[in-house]
């Protein structure tokens, strides 16, 4: 009997999703947002350090 | 991760749409029990498993030192001890599992992005308009800081097609195909900007460039992929829209404030920015 890929996830379920705890992703692109961020605002402050600099 | 004993229990549920009621017992046997969130596993009757992924949260019996005692607690799930009922609602999709939170940071990226050329754009009209440096400035500001927010949305969208597309790039999406160009588009204009010296001509140049390939880069990155015939992105190309999967818009409550907070985010470090491009040029003609 042929199965759908709906029919085919759901009998694999538990053991798919005990596998695939995609909880990392979201921790992985909140890392990356932040770190993302904080180098440009890293950025930022060495322009305005090179103005202070200049007077 | 720790089981619990592993009994079949035959449970009754009751309850509509998006909520489950249902007796339990949660005596855990043998197992050792941590502190932990534990995944729901329901065996239907068809022989299939409905499963919630941290469903529940296991806290070990105060005074229980072998962990063989547990009671639920911070979770979704609640249990009503007077009846010992237990019930949860629990928004689970397939696929996408935990990682549908990312629609809270990977989504209001873009919207950011979009939001900051779009101010981007204004402002080099109204550059075009009144001539005063200030507003190209203040444009060129938005412009980089839509970039910036522009490439984490790329990386961070990235990262979730790697675990939910099974591809960093899934390269037949024309939503990632528009966005390639687009992006392409916008660090030309950063390119052009660095090669022009005068600040009136380089004013006058990139805010006229601005003005062109802001629309361009809403065809190709809203518009193309809602028309073309197939997408992996929600709301485009056939694909259903993301309010299919947030079924008692939950998730709603918290995007849009996530939408505004991202957007104003982004947009004081484009003020921090153009205040520091203002010092400068003051300090040029000083």
């Amino acid at each position: 009997m042929k199965q759908t890929l709906t029919e085919q996830f759901d009998a694999n379920a538990a053991e798919l999703l005990a596998k695939h705890n995609l909880m990392n992703a979201v921790y992985a692109v909140l890392a990356i947002i932040f770190v993302g961020i904080l180098f440009y605002l890293f950025r930022l402050d060495r322009k305005l350090t090179k103005i202070e600099k200049q007077s | 991760m720790p089981q619990a004993d592993g009994k079949r229990k035959k449970i009754k549920f009751s309850g509509d749409h998006g909520q489950l009621l249902a007796d339990m017992d949660f005596t855990m046997g043998n197992a050792k029990v941590s502190n932990e969130y534990y995944s729901v596993f329901i065996e239907l009757s068809n022989g299939k498993y409905l499963g919630l992924p941290d469903a529940i949260y296991l806290e070990r019996a105060a005074g229980d030192t072998a962990g063989t005692t547990a009671y639920i607690s911070k979770s979704s799930a609640h249990v009503n001890s007077d009846r010992e009922i237990f019930e949860m609602s629990f928004p689970n999709r397939m696929v996408l599992n935990e990682s549908v939170r990312n629609l809270f940071y990977h989504v209001p990226m873009w919207f950011a992005m979009l939001a900051l050329l779009g101010m981007g754009c204004w402002y080099a009209i109204k550059y075009l308009r009144f001539g005063q440096l200030e507003d190209d400035l203040f444009a060129d500001s938005l412009v980089r800081v839509g970039i910036v927010a522009g490439i984490l949305g790329c990386v961070t969208g990235a990262t979730w097609a790697r675990v939910t597309w099974q591809s960093w790039w899934p390269a037949a999406d024309p939503k990632l195909n528009g966005v390639a160009i687009g992006m392409t588009m916008y660090f030309a204009y950063l390119l052009l900007r660095s090669t022009l010296q005068d600040p009136f001509q380089r004013a006058r140049i990139t805010a006229v460039y601005s003005v062109f390939i802001f629309p361009i880069f809403i065809a190709l990155i809203v518009i193309m992929p809602k028309l073309s015939p197939n997408s992996l992105h929600p709301g485009s190309g056939g694909t259903v829209g993301f309010n299919k999967y947030d079924l008692d818009s939950t998730m709603r409550l918290f995007f849009y404030p996530a939408v505004i907070g991202w957007i104003a985010l982004y947009y004081w470090i484009a003020n921090l920015r153009f205040r520091i491009a203002k010092l400068k040029e003051n300090k040029l003609n000083a």
